[in-house]
């Protein structure tokens, strides 16, 4: 990735040239070529930091960028990160369809952070309207979400559209070396591993006094499956983007287990431990879990068929650069990408990938059955092929929600 | 049956062999000296498993061209003695009124009956203690997986398998993939180096839910403990040891190492009586191996998917439940296993031959490292905290110490109070 954009001045280059070069850009983009501008839907804790990484990154990139508005279910939090990027309250979108209000506006490059049960549409909408888009993981909750990301994401390549996804260890400088080197086969073949994220208790926020059921989920989101996936889509499809990456492929079973074993609020489990079959004969371990005062983990390992590596002594692994950490990193990557385009990138598919390979851990945990890859994407028959997550992002716009009880789980098998 | 190494001269010359050994063994009981001795045995434990096991000895003896006998029964209740005395007279082997011992204490009654063969298949809350006192009275001893609940027993189990060493007696456990051709090929196979060097594997006993007997209100604690035994923990170990033991059994076998730590998940999904789960999910490392991870997933609730058996995978092919499968799709002959082709007929077999060659076979330390590899996986399960091996195998170690109550001691004394129903244990600490 080192190369002409290395520096401040090589940058304008080639913000100079992509101006020349792409039509994508919104009219007020063209030949100016010394910024953005920037939008982010979505306005909680990872969604300012998200576009505070992206205006350091755009800073870094010598480009002018420009926060021109902002999206959130709660007005209030639309403002309060404008605030901070000092734009007018008619700038900062609240509701349902806050996210269509920002794609009217001439936003070029455009943040999701919601949760992402909203993803999947939001990401359909901003590439239709020719947004370049980052979007934080996970990318859906249900298999007819990461399939509509899939889709929508091979429409942004065809408009040329950027796509930057926030599974960051993709922009880590010692993950890409790592995956570099295994697909150059030096390293051998994987046969199997180990990934986790077993951690303590995430937040949560109790239901206030006289709050509709969209608010509350929305504000509670990550206690509920329909919001959040459950927390081994949420949190942990970071682990699992990373056996997929390494290992070239999604799985194509995964048996589970899972169970609740101290959530206070929400319908989802606090613990999943999942055999992911790649085929081939390599198994990988998942594990993750959200209790309090259990042991942590956080990470990947995975064993190596050394044998069957491959001699490369010439092997030059390049210089990623990763400059102010994964997170601003990713933006920069976003940024050149849309700059030249021999550096477009579009991680749509990988994230999608990545957050249906969870929700098939997921669905496997939750019904003590073993699910098929080809039953998420391919095999329109199955029971799990239309499996739709409700209340869905179009019954929030449409205003029809309701809260799934608190404390109703899933229970595998039958009596 | 094929023919192996043990046609009928070549068993005669065996036994004939132990004959002449005995003067120099002390462990057989008087009445056993000289030849054409007919080894006795009892059974405590007269339950389905029990009574298969004792079908299974006399069958092997037939095997071994060799007399033997089912000589005593003993059982905390007269029904199933009445009922394995049915089976066994079908086999013509008759068991008398004064032989057959009802209560806590009987099998102390049946190991002072003059048998030479202690078979011991109650629920393994009672192994150590019973296991002990076959032991301290010189008897050999068959004794059913798994051999303890918690680690002071599995700890005991092996000091008394060493005692048991030193008297020169034999101890065969039904663990019984260990007697069963195809696995006994496999491990032949792997340990020539067949698939190479292990990289990592799974292991599974996943499957229905077991059966259950509710709590008739007539009952005493004592009585429902013993009679729903499978649902509790104290009484079974929980199903990751009482079930998926054999599992693990085959993964520590193979890899020919232990597993240093054990971190799991594991909970209740549709149990409906005790106290135990139904799942459990084990990620094992093996320090002494470069780090080799298997996973173990065991669970008991129906509707769910089922696998059972164990798949190691080695830079050069997969071992799936014994049988060998190269990355190269090159096919590997297995080795040619002599024996009965009833596992479960075969381990009393090789009791029954060690016995008579003299040459003890005493499987007590492998089946108890084994028990406890499960409880480690067991009490991370039910804390969420790493359990390292040697926590649960030294006395000083972190669960070391950790022994369940009520005690088989304490059921001798009559004194049971069943821990009660559907509380079970959960992980870490309350979210506040």
């Amino acid at each position: 990735m080192r190369g002409a954009t290395d520096t401040p001045r090589a940058s304008m280059r080639g913000a100079l040239a992509a101006g020349a070069a792409f039509t994508i850009l919104g009219a007020t983009a063209k030949g100016q070529g010394k910024g953005f501008k920037v939008g982010l839907i979505g306005c909680g804790g990872r969604g300012g930091g998200a576009l505070a990484d992206h205006m350091a990154a755009a800073k870094r990139l010598g480009l002018e960028s420009k926060v021109v508005a902002t999206a959130d279910w709660f007005k209030g939090k639309a403002e309060g990160v404008g605030k901070r990027w000092g734009l007018p309250p008619e700038r900062c979108f609240g509701g349902g369809d806050a996210y269509r209000k920002l794609l009217e506006t001439d936003v070029e490059v455009v943040l999701m952070a919601t949760s992402p049960n909203f993803r999947p549409v939001h990401f359909a909408a901003a590439v239709a309207a020719g947004k370049h888009v980052f979007m934080e993981k996970p990318v859906c909750v249900d298999p007819p979400g990461g399939r509509a990301v899939i889709e929508a994401g091979e429409l942004a390549r065809k408009k040329g559209l950027c796509v930057v996804a926030g599974t960051q260890r993709r922009h880590s400088r010692g993950y890409q070396e790592r995956a570099f080197r295994i697909q150059a086969g030096v390293e051998g073949k994987i046969v199997g591993g180990c990934v986790y994220w077993c951690g303590g208790a995430l937040w949560r926020r109790e239901r206030a006094e006289g709050q509709s059921d969209a608010d509350y989920m929305v504000a509670n989101w990550v206690s509920f499956t329909e919001m959040s996936g459950d927390h081994i889509v949420e949190q942990h499809v970071h682990n699992l983007d990373i056996a997929n990456w390494f290992i070239g492929r999604p799985p194509v079973t995964a048996a589970g287990f899972g169970g609740r074993a101290r959530r206070k609020t929400g319908n989802q489990f606090d613990f999943h431990s999942v055999d992911y079959d790649y085929g081939d004969g390599v198994h990988i371990h998942s594990m993750c879990r959200q209790v309090n005062g259990c042991w942590g983990r956080v990470g990947e390992d995975f064993i190596f068929a050394k044998a069957l590596a491959v001699a490369k002594p010439d092997l030059k692994v390049p210089e990623f650069e990763e400059i102010g950490g994964a997170y601003q990193q990713e933006h920069a990557d976003l940024l050149k990408g849309i700059l030249d385009e021999k550096l477009y990138i579009n991680e749509a598919r990988a994230v999608a990938e990545a957050s249906l390979t969870a929700v098939m851990g997921r669905i496997a945990t939750y019904t003590g059955r073993l699910i098929r890859w080809d039953d998420l994407v391919k095999n329109k028959d199955s029971e799990w092929y239309a499996l739709t997550c409700k209340p869905s992002a179009e019954d929030f716009e449409k205003g029809q929600v309701k809260a799934p009880p608190d404390d109703v789980v899933a229970i595998p098998g039958k009596d | 049956m094929k023919q192996g190494s043990l046609s009928r001269r070549d068993f005669m010359r065996g036994a004939l062999a132990a004959g002449a050994a005995v003067g120099g063994l002390t462990i057989l009981g008087a009445t056993s000296r000289g030849q054409g001795k007919v080894l006795t045995a009892g059974l405590v434990g007269c339950g389905g498993r029990g009574t298969g096991a004792a079908v299974n000895f006399l069958e092997a003896a037939k095997f071994l061209n060799t007399e033997a006998r089912i000589t005593a029964l003993a059982d905390i209740a007269r029904e199933p003695i009445e009922k394995t005395r049915t089976r066994l007279k079908e086999d013509g082997c008759e068991v008398p009124d004064a032989k057959c011992f009802v209560g806590f204490d009987a099998y102390k009654k049946l190991i002072d009956s003059g048998v030479d063969i202690v078979l011991l298949a109650t629920p393994p809350v009672f192994r150590p203690a019973h296991f002990a006192a076959a032991v301290a009275a010189g008897k050999h001893a068959f004794i059913e997986k798994p051999v303890c609940v918690d680690p002071v027993g599995g700890q005991r189990v092996i000091e008394l398998g060493a005692e048991a060493a030193k008297k020169g007696l034999s101890v065969v456990a039904g663990t019984q993939r260990r007697h069963q051709k195809v696995y006994l090929a496999g491990r032949k196979l792997v340990a020539d180096g067949a698939i190479g060097t292990i990289w990592g594997g799974a292991v599974y006993w996943c499957g229905q839910a077991s059966w259950r007997k509710p709590r008739d209100p007539g009952w005493s604690d004592l009585e429902y403990l013993t009679k729903n035994w499978i649902n509790f923990v104290e009484m079974s170990g929980d199903h990751i040891i009482e079930q998926h033991v054999h599992n693990i059994d085959v993964m520590v076998w193979y890899l020919g190492a232990l597993p240093t730590l054990a971190v799991a998940v594991g909970g209740r999904a549709r149990r409906k009586t005790g106290n135990q789960y139904d799942f459990f999910s084990v990620d094992y490392t093996f320090g002494t191996l470069k780090g080799v991870h298997v996973q173990s997933l065991s669970r008991q609730v129906n509707g769910t998917w089922s696998r059972e058996g164990e798949e190691l995978i080695g830079d050069k092919g997969v071992m799936r439940s014994g049988r060998i499968v190269l990355h190269s799709k090159e096919r590997v002959a297995p080795p040619e296993i002599p024996g009965h082709d009833n596992q479960y007929v075969q381990e009393h077999v090789n009791l029954l031959d060690s016995i008579l060659k003299g040459k003890p076979l005493n499987e007590a330390q492998q089946v108890a490292e084994s028990t406890l590899v499960g409880i480690m996986g067991r009490i991370s399960a039910y804390t969420g905290q790493p359990v390292r091996y040697t926590d649960v195998a030294k006395p000083d170690g972190q669960y070391g110490k950790l022994a369940f109550s009520p005690t088989a001691e304490d059921f001798e004394k009559g004194q049971v109070k069943v821990p009660p129903d559907d509380v079970i244990p959960i992980p870490g600490v309350a979210d506040e």
